[in-house]
């Protein structure tokens, strides 16, 4: 696997081209499901359902989408039909707005977040300013949206802000205004 | 919080034992929900030395 670093002033004046191209894979892809994962980490599968490689997985019945949006330590909001749900970390951001949406649990996420088979129209990132660094918008056919938002961090831990793993390899997206692109060989 | 630290003690283990980062992520999830849990917190994450035990034990169960 290579690492290519994505200069950061391409990025920033070129959002819409260069981070874009990246993730422009995605778009058609349909939705699989959504898992909280190891440290409430959400994760969106997109694509063809593929099998875990571990033993144990397998076995659990653990699969994985061919395309995979990680939201790392973001926040995060889903707009799917009539429910708003939030992560905690949104949820203190939109205190006190109205229809700001609810936290919900691990089985609640799995089930009932967005409708599997629902297609991805458009990926949209954008530069947020406080902390200066790509947010994430995903539009899917019935109008769900889903919102990526990097948050501040205490400890100034070096983790990227999001990362869509595709077939081809990872993007890996911040933290700040850069990203790294990990081929796979 | 400490959600960013808790994934980049499990990215740095598994970058040390050469694992693929999500699927011990919820190899880890799954000990968890089998009631082999963590002591780092309320949630049952694992410490760091834990951590290093379960990569340990992820790659025996490969």
């Amino acid at each position: 696997m290579s690492a290519t670093l994505i200069d950061k002033t391409e990025l920033s004046t070129h959002t819409d081209t260069t981070l874009g191209a990246y993730l422009f894979p995605l778009i058609g892809q349909p939705f699989l499901f959504a898992r909280l994962g190891y440290a409430e980490e959400l994760t969106l599968h997109f694509g063809v359902a593929l099998e875990a490689k571990h033993k144990k997985l397998r076995e659990a019945g653990v699969r994985y989408g061919s395309y995979i949006l990680l939201v790392r330590g973001s926040a995060w909001i889903v707009d799917a039909g009539n429910q708003t749900a939030v992560d905690q970390l949104a949820k203190t951001m939109l205190q006190g707005t109205p229809g700001a949406g609810k936290p919900l649990g691990k089985e609640e996420i799995a089930k009932e977040l967005i409708r599997p088979g629902l297609r991805v129209v458009a990926v949209t990132p954008f530069i947020i300013p406080e902390p200066e660094s790509f947010a994430l918008r995903l539009d899917l056919a019935d109008r769900s949206t889903v919102v990526v938002i990097p948050t501040v961090d205490e400890s100034e831990i070096e983790l990227a802000d999001w990362e869509l793993a595709t077939p081809r390899g990872t993007i890996s997206v911040g933290p700040g205004l850069k990203a790294a692109w990990h081929g796979v060989a | 919080m400490g959600r960013k630290r808790d994934l980049q003690q499990v990215d740095q283990v598994a970058r040390r034992f050469g694992l693929d980062r999500m699927e011990f992520g919820d190899y880890l999830e799954l000990c968890k929900s089998q009631g082999d849990r963590g002591t780092a917190n309320d949630r049952g994450d694992f410490t760091h030395d834990e951590l290093v035990e379960k990569a340990r034990e992820f790659q025996e169960n490969q």
